[in-house]
């Protein structure tokens, strides 16, 4: 039983859709940080593994009136009271929300593989390793020694890179610090995206720039009316992108 | 005890209900749940101290800077943007951030390979010793010395010392056979040369521009230095609301850039130059051009050639054959919306027009690029903030003249096996590739490529390797290749990542960058830099041609070059983040080294050093006139066909290859981010992000519009043949409304033959199935559209 504390930290992301290019450097980053696996054949998305997976949107309007546009879709790290759709599910307790700073976690190595996680999360954003990872020779040696590798039979998702969160709670620990700075600790998909369209941090510090962008008027959360109160807040101009973000009937 | 059949049966239920009300059950769940969780053969990479270091990406000819993280200062996890790096400032593309899954790619070279049995026989294509394999070149070329004419050079990279030492050697050996991949930076440089005097690269000061005009150039697909763009975009998009920068696009896809645009001007395809001289007689008609420009320019009026005869000049060009209405026929874009976008275009300054479709580095045609860029300087753009000029070229210090015998004189004054029709200074392969399988005016022996993968990347791929029937191949490829696999020797490279190389000024950038790649970690395999191999090889050759590489290895070559910055008065190594240089351009930087030592330690620690001070060009041009070019003289003399309008730009209907009776349709190649289509395949991480319309299985899919698919009976996701003369590939449909009506759109990068099992096999390649233009003047492919019948799967 989680019991929802008054801790000061609660990390989320904004993500400027009017500034994403869909360029997939983040999609790509993701992967090679967490040492996701990939296949010879990734066309069956049912069977992909994309912690980061972008989502193609288009206005569905006729040529020459067509937009499209890429959405960004990391973990939410759904901030519900109590649990997540996901950790609430969870027989063993392989995902839990961390109520220090609200990161929904995955111990892949606890997991059995029941993926009832996965039927809860609304989001689609959680993935199962139906096979074993065939590093092909030699690539091993490009793997994260921080992150673990997965067998067959676990699932996994984005952890908002949270050891880097660890890494950097250890570097400051050694300058005699307990709290981050503001850009201390930065999900790889943050750090690589060259048109700084994603913006990382506390939402609970006023002063931080993801707080603010998060109480923008052009901010949205994807499937509101769940009550899944996600974490990743997305920003656009455009209204039928705003409207693609929930299930309107 | 008597158990009978219900006793038994209350039992058992009793027994289950009973565990299940236990702990036993869950308490076995919860065990385990541990003891699966250390299966043996899940890889534990090895731990340690972790470093980043620097360097420069060289996969595209982008320019970032980028951090590779190191565990033990051996194995590479990770690379990110480098955030000192002005052009990429900490951003990273999909292609840099797997810049890991090529140095430990599946399909690296790890040794010299000779080709001991029949050519592109993978089981005959055997290991040997590095000595060997320089031992066998020496000796070919030694054997090749009485016609040195033989020896033919292709490389993708036309800038930078690697391929300024294989000039060198041909030079010294005596061939003039050095030829560059076709390109649209060639298209570029020859436009800059024959408009504005001098050869170059286009800069574009975009961090400042206010309305930004692309003529198909995909700005945040690629195009230019593609980090440098999305940053750029990001400024455009930052500023507060009344001081925006607005973007529009005009071209024939709903591309990314087109929907982040905020206007889209759909046009038919291969009419982007018609559309710009569209522009050009609204602002001519209605005087919105920059009179003091044109004042100082040549050829906007008539003018009277060296024989006194009249000319026609730009104004009355474009008054007479650009107007609106014909524009409208021509581009299929509204007659309002073109004097709309042609008033905005003159009246906000600065404003900026993009030449280069797509990602820009496939040729287009020569007078597109002239169009666009007189749009530039007709509204007074040229040399202005905001506007357009010439990148500005690092101070490098030149290497001695080529010591030549009268052997590799007589061998550098035969024909050009790559000579382009009229007397033009750009390489045609096209030629090349004609004349090899000629063998006139005289016989190729030896073709050596570098960073370029002819095989797959040309349209002539297969003609290529039939030509090399008399030719022996040597490939310089860190991985196998189409061409690779076809080579009578390999002498692999190690990657970027671990190897030593200068970059030179990313495409578009208005600013000097001196970018250098030092390598992160000891080369994986038994590969050698080309640089030391093309040294050493010369050394072996004794005579003059050693006389012409006096270094030992690559590195003293390369430093003599750097000698040359840290010489200057300005410039600066990009040591710390902060410094903005589109925000100094014309302005010294002072330099933040003090001797050659410093400066050699600092950028390789940094991998960049940037000067602002040369601006985007300045002075007279060095063209005839010693002004701007609306007519470009240089094109008469070059011996382009055609009266006035040799020399002036135009828009010509393209030749699509087909008789639109048998093929209805257009098939036009795009370019997306997520597939690259250098002379590399795409990595894994970044072939799984293609959507599963993009890429389904082995089958690539084209863009179809609904109506156009309706009209055709064709359904989504249906496989068909995609028919034109060069014959029928499969393929699946994906409609979609950013297709234009009768248009179908094909993504470049797929159809690998080469490389590994990640790639190899998917879809088509795009060099075989369209059918390239040959540009009246380049002589280079371009790539206008091909026509296309859909047919039975």
């Amino acid at each position: 039983m989680t019991e929802q504390t008054t801790s000061g930290i609660r990390y989320g992301m904004a993500i400027d859709l009017d500034k994403c290019t869909g360029c997939m450097a983040c999609a790509v980053a993701c992967q090679q940080e967490n040492n996701v696996s990939f296949r010879e054949d990734e066309s069956d998305k049912l069977r992909s593994i994309t912690w980061l997976e972008m989502f193609y949107l288009d206005n569905g309007k006729p040529y020459p009136e067509h937009r499209q546009a890429y959405l960004p879709r990391p973990c939410q790290h759904c901030d519900s009271a109590h649990d997540s759709p996901c950790t609430f599910v969870c027989p063993v307790n392989a995902t839990k929300r961390d109520e220090e700073n609200g990161l929904v976690n995955q111990i892949p190595v606890r997991c059995i593989g029941c993926r009832y996680c996965m039927a809860a999360c609304p989001y689609h954003a959680r993935y199962f390793n139906w096979w074993d990872t065939k590093w092909p020779k030699g690539m091993e040696q490009m793997l994260t020694p921080e992150v673990s590798t997965r067998p067959r039979g676990v699932v996994e998702k984005c952890t908002m890179c949270v050891h880097r969160l660890q890494l950097a709670m250890d570097k400051a620990f050694t300058e005699g610090r307990k709290e981050l700075r503001e850009g201390e600790y930065v999900p790889a998909c943050v750090e690589a995206c060259p048109a700084k369209a994603m913006v990382f941090g506390n939402l609970h510090d006023k002063e931080s720039l993801v707080a603010k962008l998060a109480k923008s008027q052009r901010a949205f959360r994807l499937l509101p009316k769940l009550g899944t109160e996600p974490k990743i807040y997305y920003l656009t101009s455009q209204g039928w992108i705003r409207k693609l973000g929930d299930n309107v009937m | 005890m008597q158990l009978d059949r219900r006793a038994f049966v209350k039992l058992v239920a009793g027994g289950v209900g009973g565990t299940l009300l236990s702990p036993l059950p869950w308490k076995l769940l919860d065990d385990v749940s541990i003891w699966s969780q250390n299966w043996s053969w899940r890889p534990s990479p090895e731990r340690g101290a972790a470093t980043m270091v620097n360097t420069v990406c060289q996969l595209c000819p982008g320019g970032c800077g980028i951090r590779v993280r190191l565990i033990n200062k051996k194995n590479a996890v990770r690379i990110d943007g480098n955030p000192n790096h002005p052009v990429n400032r900490g951003g990273i593309c999909p292609l840099g951030a797997s810049g890991l899954q090529f140095l430990y790619g599946p399909s690296r070279i790890e040794t010299p390979l000779q080709q001991t049995g029949k050519r592109g026989d993978l089981k005959t294509l055997k290991p040997i010793s590095w000595d060997d394999a320089l031992k066998i070149l020496a000796e070919q070329l030694q054997g090749m010395r009485k016609e040195p004419q033989g020896l033919v050079c292709l490389t993708g990279r036309s800038k930078g010392t690697v391929s300024e030492l294989l000039a060198r050697f041909l030079q010294a050996y005596g061939s003039p056979n050095f030829l560059v991949m076709p390109s649209e930076a060639e298209t570029e440089s020859l436009g800059l040369l024959v408009s504005q005097g001098e050869a170059g690269q286009v800069a574009y000061d975009l961090e400042k521009s206010k309305l930004v005009l692309s003529f198909g150039a995909d700005y945040v697909g690629g195009w230019g230095a593609p980090a440098r763009m999305m940053a750029a975009f990001d400024g455009w998009r930052s500023k507060p609301q009344g001081e925006r920068t607005r973007i529009i696009y005009a071209g024939p896809r709903g591309s990314l850039s087109a929907s982040k645009a905020d206007d889209w001007v759909a046009i038919a395809p291969g009419t982007e130059a018609a559309l710009a001289l569209g522009l050009a007689s609204v602002i001519v008609r209605e005087q919105l051009y920059s009179q003091a420009f044109v004042a100082g320019a040549f050829g906007f009026e008539d003018w009277s050639d060296g024989q006194g005869r009249s000319r026609q000049g730009f104004k009355s060009l474009v008054i007479k054959d650009y107007a609106p209405e014909r524009v409208s026929e021509i581009t299929g874009a509204a007659k309002e919306k073109i004097v709309e976008l042609a008033r905005e275009f003159a009246k906000t300054k600065p404003a900026v027009a993009l030449s280069g479709r797509g990602q820009g580095r496939a040729p287009d045609s020569l007078y597109e690029f002239l169009a666009v860029q007189s749009l530039n300087a007709l509204v007074g753009s040229l040399r202005q903030p905001g506007g357009v000029g010439v990148s500005p070229k690092a101070p490098l210090t030149a290497w001695p003249a080529v010591a030549q015998d009268e052997v590799s004189k007589k061998g550098c004054s035969a024909p050009r096996l790559g000579g382009a029709a009229a007397d033009v200074p750009v390489s045609s392969v096209q030629n090349l590739v004609k004349r090899m399988s000629e063998g006139k005016p005289y016989q190729a022996a030896m073709l050596w490529v570098y960073e370029a993968n002819p095989a797959y990347s040309l349209s002539e791929g297969k003609e290529l390797l039939a030509a090399l029937e008399k030719v022996k191949m040597v490939s310089f490829s860190s991985f196998m290749d189409e061409t690779a696999m076809m080579a009578d020797l390999v002498l692999p490279a190690p990657t970027f990542l671990e190897r030593l190389e200068d970059g030179p000024t990313p495409a578009g950038l208005q600013y000097t960058v001196f970018n250098l790649s030092t390598p992160v970690l000891k080369p994986k395999f038994e590969t050698r830099h080309p640089g030391d191999v093309v040294i050493k090889l010369a050394k072996s050759l004794e005579g003059s041609i050693a006389a012409s590489f006096p270094w030992n290895d690559y590195e003293a070559a390369l430093k003599e070059r750097v000698k040359g910055l840290a010489a200057g008065k300005s410039g600066w190594v990009a040591a710390e983040a902060g410094l903005q240089p589109w925000a100094k351009l014309g302005q010294t930087l002072e330099p933040n080294y003090s001797s050659f030592d410093d400066l050699w330690k600092k950028l390789t620690e940094n991998g960049c050093w940037c000067d602002t001070s040369q601006g985007m060009g300045a002075g007279a041009f060095k063209t005839h006139s010693g002004k701007f070019e609306f007519a470009c003289q240089r094109l008469r003399e070059m011996g382009v066909a055609g009266d006035d309008l040799a020399c002036l730009p135009h828009y010509e209907e393209p030749v699509l290859a087909g008789d639109p009776a048998q093929y209805p349709l257009v098939l036009v190649p795009y370019e997306i981010m997520a597939l690259t289509n250098g002379p590399l395949a795409n990595p894994p991480f970044m072939t799984k992000m293609l959507f599963d319309f993009e890429l389904k299985g082995s089958d690539l899919c084209v863009e179809i519009n609904p109506q156009t698919a309706a009209k055709a009976g064709l359904k989504e996701g249906m496989p068909v043949g995609l028919k034109t003369e060069r014959g029928t590939f499969r393929a699946r449909v994906h409609l979609t409304n950013v297709a234009r009506p009768g248009v179908v759109f094909i993504p470049v990068g797929l159809g690998h033959r080469g490389f590994d099992a990640y790639i190899k096999g998917k879809g088509v390649n795009v060099n075989e199935i369209l059918i390239p233009q040959q540009d009246r003047v380049t002589g280079l492919p371009t790539w206008q559209g091909t026509r296309l019948a859909i047919v039975k799967a």
